[in-house]
């Protein structure tokens, strides 16, 4: 061997080890993270889980360390046998996980357990791998490659977990990818110090079997995810998915279909056409034409279909600021069942955007404006139903136009609903409310506002409905004594009286 | 083999600590000098040429109004202050020539409320507000917000984060503070019915709704009792709240004034996202904003160490005559106008002819003495489970706890050098028995009472402590006590005598900075309207 090729061989292992810390480094921050999110997802609390898990992990990262000393031959095959081992327990950490709370079983001390020996592992790979390349180079050099090289796999695990692995793979998956990519390291390794290593073969055979295992439990992980998740929810879940910001899951049981967003009812398939042909049809019905119609929310389409039911209807822009709800709503078969596959017909837009951005750039006027918000429970709801906004709709509205918007309940949060009723009319525009009997929401309330004064005696079911009828409309305009018209002041951007309304209101049925 | 415990004994507490140090602050013998009957020949004839305006007291009102006059284009106006430097309550303490400042009194402000537009004129000068939000929402300077860990509270003995008693407390405790914050938010976003925020900065921009002006009928305590809050823990929160900001307790504190602590600015976490509250604050404390304000004055605008004896109106004059306290000589100065901008009880002895319902009224002013205290450490306090905070706190103390001077400006490499701690310790009961208790004792029984407090949150703190200096203050705050604020007689205390104008916060009747300088830049402009001389106006007082 001339003194070319040992130049080259030992670059390739610099290279090699290189890699391999960057890849160890990523794993590491993803198994942290997987877990740190996997129990924020099922016991909540996130900061206080963050904190543990990360807390732990750096202790443990610290025995692992100071173990590291311990081991003073063999390096090579000492670092390969920890992958070996992180590969297979990391790779696995949230299935046992998930299994672990899907069973009841001692959740939280399996979660302390691996997390500490993961961490112990994890502390032992960077000074083993810092000393390997001390063979190849000096200390000053060593270090500072090795660290570079963490820190830098650090971030790129820490930007594509939340990015990346969760949107594209699951939390299931990515920690079973991880896994694999440890074992990457090890068979990469393998390959290079193949003649330095003790019992070579049965390192192969070590490495191929856990390998084996973490693609078999790749492969069958969806239906094995499937089944824990199901242990959770009672009814039977037909899809889960988690976007960067929420978790979505449906549910079936018997013919109800349920969407929830983070564990909080949407609507449940048994009686959401109540819903929703109370919020579409007295002003559709109203208004004289329906050639252009705007939907602001209501991704899951169900709106949608029920404004479909016109046959003057040209266009219906839905404007919903999350892609996987629309993107669900057109995919899933359950939801295209029951919105009649609303999304797919051809005069229906998606836009994925804000509501408020939606209506500040464009220009369009709409004889129709549907608004189907989630609840203004928080800072950034609560301004899509101040004066101001009520304001950016009248100038979206054509003239002889009409636009409804959901409040809330005028039962548990009467305040609420009388505010948003008050706020729309201060916005200069003349507002009439009116509530239907939702099953599975309770008593839930609209205000159906323009520019001109509705007459509800002229309100005509024209359309196919399954509930509604001229003659059961008259009472949905009656507001009974305990729910009738309180006075409130006005919701505004610089006074958000609504989120006191709204909290006061469900706080005190404890919901 | 029985279980022994392996930590060392506790220390045992001393009974007395002897800790060097002196009493700072007002002699009390000259202050009082003014309620001698003045000898005619005291008096001696005007000299010097006439002043615009001459402001009586170099506190937060009086250093405003100097303010509002330089700003306009005034240049002939004089204070006058019987201290060695500006301030009032708000001065600041140094170690050496160069060494740490600390404040002695009045020491942070938060992000007031967009409304409150003489404030943000002034926090806008001195580069406090740097910039507004598109909604027009003031932004804080970076360099001077509280920087983290902000405050700690030393409950059950252990410290916790934040001042937060309810975490340890039952879930009861919890549910009690959760519909108090609900109830705070409501007032935070609370429009009368002439549109007016319910609480807000300055306080006589608040709704005039008689609704809400019942509040001052009542104390804080009795609003919570109606309200059926039933925690002991509750009623220390905003019980600490009263005292921290007006020296008075729960059971004696209106309750307009107790909910207008916690609903005038917009604290609610709900809210935070677009209309964030910061606290700032500066090693000296607010003399960083008075020592701000009184950049525009020059040498001629000041007159400290003056003990003002006579305020009298001599046709087209003011003739004030005052003490120099170094030299004992007496001087008169004369002016167009005058700005009374100290305490109101002080007034009655010092303006002849006041009218008597005024008078009466000035009398009945009450204000809350405080002790604070500066100490001095060789290193910083020790405790082991949690960071040191700028506030530190111990639930159910007398004392409401210290802060760190040096806090805004340390550097990782400072941790172990000497440092000064403030004290704080109001007497917020039965204030005229308490005053004499805190005028007759001296330093050796005053260090004492602090250190049994300091010495529950840190066992052994005295070998660090190399001395403790204290301030009397006789007349800290006034207390805002049922119908203050609101009452018959609220507009008395500001009413113009004749050519004479009244600042101070208990004009309007809160003990805050906000107050102090609104009532001072008030004072300034009316006497600009009587002397025609055009500005700005700052006090708007618009509905936002």
């Amino acid at each position: 061997m001339n003194a070319n090729d040992t130049d080259r061989r030992l670059r390739s292992r610099g290279i090699i080890l290189l890699l391999s810390v960057s890849i160890i480094a990523i794993c590491a921050i993803i198994y942290e993270l997987g877990i740190g999110s996997l129990s924020s997802y099922l016991l909540g609390n996130s900061v206080y889980q963050f904190s543990i898990t990360i807390g732990l992990f750096m202790t443990a990262m610290g025995i692992g360390s100071y173990l590291s000393k311990y081991i003073t031959r063999q390096l090579i095959t000492a670092f390969i046998r920890v992958e070996l081992v992180i590969g297979c327990i990391g790779g696995f950490s949230c299935p046992i996980l998930f299994a672990a709370y899907s069973f009841k079983f001692f959740y939280v001390p399996i979660m302390w357990i691996l997390i500490i020996l993961i961490g112990t592992l994890i502390g032992l790979e960077l000074p083993l791998l810092t000393r390997i390349f001390r063979e190849y180079t000096t200390l000053r050099t060593a270090l500072a490659n090795a660290l570079t090289f963490d820190y830098l796999g650090g971030l790129i695990g820490a930007l594509a977990f939340p990015l990346l692995l969760l949107p594209l793979l699951g939390i299931f998956e990515t920690s079973l990818v991880m896994g694999l990519a440890n074992l990457a390291v090890v068979i990469g390794n393998l390959i290079l110090f193949r003649r330095e290593i003790q019992h070579f073969k049965q390192t192969v055979v070590v490495t191929a079997l856990i390998t084996t295992g973490l693609v078999a439990a790749l492969v069958i992980s969806d239906p094995v995810s499937g089944y824990l998740e199901q242990r959770v929810y009672t009814d039977r879940i037909i899809l889960s998915k988690a976007s960067k910001y929420q978790r979505i899951v449906v549910t079936r049981w018997k013919d109800d279909v349920r969407l929830y967003i983070n564990g909080r009812l949407q609507f449940s398939a048994m009686d959401e056409y109540r819903y929703h042909e109370a919020l579409i049809h007295p002003a559709a019905s109203l208004v004289p034409s329906r050639a252009q119609v705007l939907l602001l929310g209501g991704g899951d389409g169900l709106a949608a279909r029920e404004i479909l039911k016109y046959n003057d209807v040209k266009k219906i822009t839905v404007v919903d600021l999350d892609p996987m709800i629309t993107e669900l709503a057109s995919a899933d078969s359950a939801l295209r069942q029951l919105n009649g596959d609303a999304l797919h017909n051809p005069k229906v837009q998606v836009i994925n955007q804000d509501a408020q951005q939606f209506l500040q750039t464009t220009a369009q006027r709409y004889n129709l404006i549907i608004i189907d918000l989630p609840d203004p429970s928080d800072e950034s709801l609560v301004s899509l139903y101040s004066d101001t906004f009520y304001h950016l709709v009248k100038r979206h509205l054509a003239k002889d136009g009409l636009a409804v918007t959901q409040s809330s309940s005028p039962f548990f949060a009467q305040n609420a609903f009388w505010c948003i009723h008050q706020t729309i009319e201060a916005a200069g525009l003349y507002a009439t409310a009116y509530h239907v009997n939702v099953p599975s929401f309770g008593e839930w309330g609209f205000n159906l506002f323009g520019e001109w004064q509705i007459d509800p005696q002229q309100v005509r079911i024209s359309v196919p409905t399954r509930f509604l009828s001229d003659e059961s409309l008259a009472p949905l305009f009656v507001f009974d004594k305990d729910i009738d018209e309180v006075e409130t002041q006005i919701n505004t951007l610089l006074t958000p009286i609504l989120l006191f309304y709204h909290r006061e209101g469900w706080e005190s049925w404890g919901l | 083999m029985p279980f022994l415990p392996r930590c060392s004994a506790p220390i045992p507490k001393p009974s007395t600590f002897d800790i060097p140090g002196e009493v700072i602050g007002e002699p009390s013998g000259i202050g009082h000098l003014v309620r001698q009957p003045l000898t005619e020949t005291l008096i001696p004839p005007p000299t010097g040429k006439r002043h615009s305006a001459i402001i009586i007291g170099g506190g937060v009102s009086g250093v405003s109004a100097g303010w509002k006059l330089a700003r306009s284009g005034v240049t002939d106006f004089v204070i006058l202050d019987l201290g060695d430097q500006l301030g009032g309550t708000s001065i600041a303490g140094q170690v050496g020539s160069n060494g740490v400042s600390f404040p002695w009194g009045a020491h942070y402000i938060n992000t007031p409320p967009m409304e409150a537009d003489c404030i943000l004129e002034v926090l806008e000068e001195l580069q406090v507000v740097v910039d507004y939000t598109p909604l027009g929402w003031p932004i804080m300077n970076p360099d001077y917000i509280l920087r983290e860990p902000a405050e700690r509270l030393f409950i059950e003995n252990r410290w916790v984060g934040r001042i937060d008693p309810f975490s340890t407390g039952t879930q009861d405790d919890q549910a009690v503070f959760q519909e108090f914050e609900t109830d705070m938010l409501r007032w935070t976003l609370y429009r009368g019915a002439d549109q007016r925020r319910a609480f807000t900065l300055p306080l006589e921009y608040s709704s005039a709704d008689p609704e809400l002006r019942a509040l001052d009928k009542i104390t804080m305590q009795e609003y919570m009792r109606r309200k059926g809050w039933d925690s002991e823990r509750l009623d220390w929160f905003v019980n600490y709240g009263c005292r921290d900001d007006y020296a008075c307790p729960i059971d004696e504190v209106s309750a307009w004034a107790g909910i207008h602590y916690f609903a005038c600015r917009y604290y609610a976490d709900q809210l935070q996202d677009r209309f964030p509250v910061d606290t700032v604050t500066w090693p000296e404390g607010n003399a960083f904003l008075v020592n701000g304000m009184a950049r525009r004055f020059s040498s001629a605008n000041l007159r400290l160490n003056a003990l003002v004896v006579s305020i009298r109106q001599d046709g087209d004059e003011v003739l004030v005559t005052f003490m120099d306290t170094q030299t004992r000589q007496f001087t008169t100065l004369q002016g167009r106008t005058a700005i009374y901008a100290g305490q109101k009880h002080i007034a009655n002895y010092i303006i002849p002819g006041l009218p008597d319902d005024q008078k009466t009224v000035f009398q009945e002013c009450q204000y809350t003495p405080w002790l604070t205290g500066s100490i001095h450490l060789k290193r910083l306090p020790q405790t082991k489970q949690s960071p040191l905070a700028w506030d530190n706190v111990m639930y159910e103390s007398e004392g409401l706890g210290y802060i760190v001077a040096e806090h805004q400006t340390w550097e990782e490499t400072d941790d172990e050098g000497p440092t000064v701690l403030t004290y704080y310790l109001p007497f917020d009961r039965e204030p005229d028995i308490k005053r004499r208790e805190l005028l007759d004792k001296g330093h050796g029984f005053w260090v004492d009472e602090i250190m049994k407090d300091l010495w529950e949150m840190h066992p052994g703190i005295e070998k660090d402590i190399t001395r403790i200096d204290l301030y009397k203050w006789g007349h800290a705050m006034i207390r805002p006590t049922p119908n203050l604020i609101w009452g018959p007689d609220r507009g008395l205390r500001g009413r113009p005598y004749g050519k004479i104008f009244f600042a101070n916060a208990d004009v309007t009747g809160l003990p805050l900075f906000e107050e102090a300088c609104y009532s001072g830049i008030r004072a300034a402009q009316d006497a600009m309207n009587m002397l025609r001389i055009p500005y700005a106006n700052s006090i708007q007082g618009g509905i936002q």
